[in-house]
């Protein structure tokens, strides 16, 4: 009768494991191999197979403290894979090296009772092993992906102050609900702070208009009114204007103009200036 | 809760500072048009500086304020909306299109000068 659990099995085979393990890893080679060598030494530095055999502790303790380390492993090194773009598949395929190596020792072969429950408990553990690790690889990416909409709405708004009284607004790309909201407030907020009376919106660099990007345009005119500034909507090339009509889009408490030059001598009339040639 | 109108020359200056409830909003109401009957002014600025909130029953209450003094040959400009409150109203509905607006109470007073006094 086999009387080890899978914790005394796993300690009593460490060495033999690492051993083993290297080997495997050097015969199964990816393009990553680099990098994965690293992490791995990291891990098994790291003390990766002690916790590894905690894991089946029967002692809550042993137990816990054996995640918490393999968690605390993986937050330290994942992130270096993450960085030279290691695939998640290729950071996993090493782990699944043991269960090969584990059934194949000379004990389990004469023990085969063995196996089922041994199995059973290893793939807890690897289960937990790769969540954490996948976990580690979403968030990488979801910081990566904040990180990048937070630089691009940055860029996505800008209010360039033109004259004393009158700001410019250039829109380039697509507009959706959430870029029209952070127009409108960057509109706002910047007309008050830079106490514009008039303030053109330029969408030249919008290549399509339809009825809801139309829709927070009208939005963010009239909030420009009811703060107690004017709006003049320039850019709008023939094509646009061919599309909104046909589209039925009423533009009638806008003031628009094709051209940028138009909208700023508009703008200057309204603010009691004129552009004069000299001689 | 009663809101103060002041007399200006020929102009009336309201400046909200509370928070505008249903009841203040029309004694406001009739506050305003008995002042603008009593004292014949051809112009209000109503300062909405201090307000963070307008439902859409004040804008209501508002936007017929305008209509009234208009209709006793007044002209209204509101100034100092904020720019949430102003997000809020397009966000109602309530555009206040055919209101004259303007940034702050001096260029409140300006724009009443230029289309009273041309």
């Amino acid at each position: 009768m086999f009387r080890k659990n899978s914790q005394q099995f796993i300690h009593t085979h460490k060495d033999e494991i690492e051993k083993l393990w290297k080997e495997r890893r050097t015969t199964a080679s990816s393009s990553y191999d680099h990098a994965i060598e690293t992490f791995i030494t990291c891990m098994i530095h790291d003390g990766f197979l002690g916790y590894f055999a905690d894991f089946f502790s029967k002692e809550e303790e042993v137990h816990k403290g054996a995640i918490v380390g393999i968690e605390q492993a993986c937050y330290r090194h994942v992130p270096q894979c993450t960085e030279v773009d290691v695939p998640v598949s290729a950071v996993v395929q090493p782990f699944y090296l043991i269960r090969d190596i584990l059934l194949e020792t000379e004990e389990i072969q004469q023990h085969p009772t063995f196996i089922l429950p041994l199995m059973k408990e290893v793939e807890q553990f690897f289960f937990r092993l790769i969540s954490v690790i996948h976990d580690i690889y979403a968030s990488t990416w979801k910081n990566k992906l904040l990180a990048q909409r937070s630089a691009m709405m940055e860029l996505s708004a800008p209010l360039i102050p033109l004259f004393e009284n009158i700001t410019v607004m250039p829109i380039v790309g697509a507009i959706d609900t959430e870029r029209a909201q952070l127009i409108t407030q960057n509109l706002l907020y910047g007309a008050i702070k830079y106490e514009s009376k008039v303030v053109l919106i330029d969408i030249t660099g919008v290549a399509e208009v339809n009825t809801m990007v139309a829709q927070h345009i009208i939005k963010a005119a009239e909030a420009i009114h009811l703060i107690g500034a004017e709006c003049i909507v320039v850019g709008i090339r023939p094509e646009i204007a061919q599309t909104m009509i046909s589209l039925g889009i009423d533009m009638d408490m806008l003031t628009t103009l094709s051209s940028m030059s138009q909208g700023l001598r508009v703008a200057l009339e309204k603010t009691g200036k004129e552009i004069r040639e000299i001689n | 809760m009663r809101i103060p109108i002041l007399k200006l020359g020929n102009y009336l200056l309201v400046s909200i500072q509370v928070e505008l409830d249903d009841k203040t909003a029309v004694q406001f109401q009739q506050d305003l048009l008995n002042m603008i009957h009593k004292t014949g002014s051809m112009g209000v600025v109503i300062d909405l500086t201090s307000v963070q909130m307008i439902d859409s029953y004040i804008a209501r209450v508002l936007g017929d304020v305008v209509k009234m003094s208009e209709l006793l040959g007044c002209e209204v400009v509101f100034t100092g909306i904020q720019p949430a409150v102003s997000i809020t109203l397009i966000d109602l509905g309530i555009g206040f299109r055919n209101i004259k607006t303007a940034m702050n109470l001096e260029q409140g007073l300006e724009k009443l000068k230029q289309s009273l006094e041309g």
